[in-house]
């Protein structure tokens, strides 16, 4: 697999030296021209130019002109969209085609976990990994699972190769379920007795905020010993970090809802089946709904989605997701097309798998959409429309690095993804 | 233009026939129509009398007093095929396996009938994506599962069920070895594929000299003397070589079911004659699967279409997804686009065996009809009407 990643570099170089305007070319340099580029923060522009410097986008529109000793690749016919952002995964934890088995993102030896991070445990050679670069995924939230009140810290990673260090990209926050499971020892065995347990901890974070704050004010109080698990809640509680909340019943998501409003978090949904009934409140309160993981064709395409599309269409935030690899993230993409059926406008889709993600991690200064001095994370694709499933993600940059390309066959993660995705 | 004439002359038969007359007539006027087979035929028309389909073309007059319905701008197409269901197997649409399993107590069970899972309505949200008819499969977790049936998803007994039995069905390899994952049911059989295998042709052998009793002798007898194909399941191109021996052994008709690694040996798929019903392609790792199934990609199909394999596509009973995305799917990922469409309508009803009665449109066939806003095989592609045997079971 090396030696064919190998020659697939040797040969877009040497296309690159030959395609280049005349001079040296630079490394680090260049330019996208011809394609429908979709900035996705503003009206999409035929013919546009994108232009890449040292990972960063240097410029973006229809009159910018191509610099000297920039590598050219002609998007003529194609689309360019911000690589796509996976806003809640499991990738790395569970191995491909095993899905309970060797699962690494539920510890369950106590309720809560805000002490554990999910990118101690990650498997970077996940064949999943690889398998989300064809769809045009840069970027994920790897998240703790859902089986404990409180699973973890989550991770964002971008899809670079290499190990979890290289590909990390910043903290995702702390996961949380509302979720009445399987009773292990010492959890609680009801919703109410979960959002009970959760809101305790958050009170008792508090107070471990407030005894630090003492000793900092004044030495002659004691210090608390350090508390992990607290140190890491306190986040929350100082809005340093997102919480993620998975809830999928209206009853849920309502408890979900009144972690939010009672402790004055930065909070979203994970999941989200009943947005339907409460977009209106989940609007007027601002918390966004990550929505997943649904694949293309499932029935319950027919009513579920509607509650995403109301809430969009009332201002919300929403992003989706496919929950990989319990779904299947290849299939994100594809998320974008099933809204659209289902009346979400087709601008509003592609945010939801771009900019939404990025807004809802507090990253869209640097990634989610097509602008001068943002990461180069760009997708390019085979036609025109970036969600029609018929247009193939054709070749994939991060940080203006090439991670994949079909018609080459190189994937940054190695040869792993079978034939054909 | 000379194909239609011998429809109009159907036509003009049927209009003077009482019996066609029994049912409301109805004329699907002025669309794009894709019989299935290949053809299409611009701003023509599909006649349904009595159920059944009694002209098409362009340039056909509805009967007086039919019901017309205008097509205009809209795509005609046969009610599509799922080729791989368990509907009826479980509590949800989605046909969960989790009610076949060990019902037969043993994994050689060619008695066991899939029909008698038969309801009405069995998946009406199939129905409005699309999809008139499926096959029902026996348990793939047996070696042999027993046979397998065609029927609709609109209408009753009588007239739904297409074939009871169309095909017995075995599978080899790790879905009928034991997938032994946590929250699955330990194996009723063996334990290994050769293991299995030997099971197998020890069937086989006893069937062919009359040794075996009872509803298994009647099956495996229909299976001997080719009247009825052999549906087997499997993945790993080892095991789809394995099948392809086995039943070249026995001189069986052979067609392949799921087949994620079939890509790899399409040549000799193709030499054999051997159909292959693929899916699911759409799959969600949580839906659980054996490893083997990791071959599988959503390029399957066209590698087989291309090598010259027949197919028909399936969604091995997913969650409730329907089949017609997994020709969209097929399509994106290579399948010619009336191709990805015959493996969901004509081509899938020749492999089940019910050509005669589904999944295209031609004079004396079903009324079986599905009207679209767009060609079916496109990312944006909804239903505007389903008809089945001629009567509007779904209109948006």
């Amino acid at each position: 697999m090396r030696v064919r990643a190998v020659l697939s570099m040797a040969l877009s170089t040497a296309l690159a030296v030959l395609s280049c305007a005349p001079g040296a070319p630079e490394e680090g340099l260049i330019a996208i021209t011809g394609g429908l580029v979709y900035p996705v923060s503003s009206e999409p522009i035929p013919g546009g130019t994108v232009v890449i410097r040292d990972g960063k986008i240097e410029a973006v529109g229809a009159d910018v002109s191509v610099p000297a000793g920039a590598e050219v690749i002609d998007a003529t016919g194609m689309s360019v969209i911000p690589g796509i952002v996976e806003s809640h995964s499991h990738t790395g934890f569970k191995v491909l085609n095993i899905p309970a088995t060797g699962a690494n993102n539920n510890e369950l030896s106590v309720p809560i976990n805000a002490h554990v991070r999910a990118i101690d445990g990650l498997d970077s050679k996940d064949p999943a990994f690889a398998l989300m670069l064809a769809s045009g995924i840069t970027t994920q939230n790897i998240t703790t699972g859902s089986r404990s009140p409180n699973s973890g810290q989550a991770v964002l990673v971008k899809s670079r190769g290499g190990t979890v260090e290289d590909m990390y990209f910043g903290p995702a926050g702390i996961k949380m379920a509302i979720r009445a499971t399987t009773p292990y020892p010492g959890f609680p065995e009801t919703e109410q007795e979960v959002f009970d347990l959760l809101s305790g901890e958050l009170e008792a974070a508090q107070e471990y905020l407030d005894a630090l704050a003492a000793h900092e004010a004044d030495s002659a109080n004691p210090r608390p010993a350090r508390d992990l698990t607290y140190e890491a809640l306190g986040k929350l509680l100082t809005r340093e970090w997102v919480l993620g909340v998975h809830s999928h019943s209206e009853q849920q998501m309502r408890y979900a809802m009144e972690l939010m409003r009672q402790f004055n978090l930065d909070a979203y949904i994970h999941h989200g089946q009943a947005t339907l009934e409460l977009a209106e409140e989940l609007h007027e309160l601002g918390m966004p709904v990550s929505y997943g993981p649904i694949l293309p064709g499932d029935s319950r395409e027919s009513g579920e989605l509607l509650g995403p599309v109301k809430l969009v269409e009332l201002g919300g935030l929403v992003a989706f997701h496919q929950d990989p690899p319990d779904g299947h993230a290849y299939w994100l993409r594809h998320t974008g097309a099933m809204f659209v059926r289902h009346g979400m406008s087709h601008a509003d889709a592609l945010a939801a798998l771009t900019l939404n993600g990025a807004r809802i991690f507090h990253v869209d200064d640097r990634i989610g959409s097509l602008e001068a001095g943002k990461d180069a994370d760009i997708a390019i694709l085979g036609g025109e429309d970036p969600l029609a499933y018929e247009n193939l993600v054709m070749r994939v940059f991060v940080d203006g690095v090439e991670v994949f390309n079909r018609a080459t066959g190189y994937n940054v993660f190695g040869d792993v993804v079978p034939e054909g995705w | 233009m000379h194909r239609l004439r011998p429809r109009l002359i159907v036509l003009a038969l049927a209009l003077v026939w009482p019996g066609l007359a029994a049912g409301q007539a109805v004329a699907i006027v002025d669309g794009e129509v894709h019989t299935g087979t290949g053809e299409v035929l611009a701003g023509a028309t599909v006649v349904i009398e009595g159920g059944k389909i009694t002209a098409v073309g362009a340039g056909v007059e509805p009967p007086d007093g039919a019901e017309v319905i205008a097509a205009e701008g809209m795509v005609v197409t046969p009610g599509f095929i799922d080729a791989q269901t368990f509907l009826g197997s479980g509590p949800t649409t989605g046909g969960a396996l989790i009610n076949l399993v060990g019902e037969a107590g043993d994994a050689i069970a060619p008695q066991l009938r899939a029909v008698d899972r038969f309801a009405e309505g069995l998946a009406p949200l199939w129905l409005q994506s699309g999809v008139t008819a499926v096959y029902l499969a026996p348990d793939p977790r047996l070696l042999i599962g027993g046979t397998g049936a065609v029927v609709k998803l609109a209408g009753s007994a009588d007239t739904a069920i297409v074939a009871e039995e169309t095909a017995v069905a075995a599978s080899f390899g790790e879905t009928a070895v034991g997938d032994t994952a946590p929250g699955r049911e330990a194996p009723v059989g063996r334990t290994t594929r050769q293991g299995m295998i030997y099971d197998f042709r020890s069937t086989l052998i006893r069937a062919g000299e009359d040794a075996l009793e009872g509803q298994a002798a009647g099956v495996m007898g229909r299976l001997l003397s080719g009247e009825l194909p052999l549906r087997m399941l499997a993945n790993k191109p080892d095991d789809i070589e394995t099948a392809l021996r086995v039943a070249g052994e026995f001189d069986v008709r052979l067609v392949l079911d799921q087949a994620a690694g079939a890509a790899a040996v399409a040549p000799r798929l193709a030499a054999a004659g051997v159909p292959v019903v693929v899916g699911p392609s759409i799959i969600g790792i949580g839906d659980g699967g054996p490893m083997e199934l990791k071959g599988h990609s959503p390029a399957t199909a066209g590698v087989l279409h291309e090598a010259g394999v027949k197919l028909a596509l399936s969604t091995f009973g997913s969650r409730g997804r329907s089949v017609a995305m997994e020709a969209i799917v097929a399509w994106a990922h290579g399948l010619p686009r009336e191709a990805a469409l015959g493996a969901v309508t004509a081509d899938s009803a020749a492999i089940l065996g019910v050509d005669g009665r589904i999944g295209s449109l031609a004079v004396g066939l079903d009324g079986d009809v599905v009207i679209w806003d767009s060609h079916p095989i496109g990312t944006y592609a909804k239903t505007v009407a389903v008809l089945v045997d001629g009567a509007v079971v779904f209109s948006r």
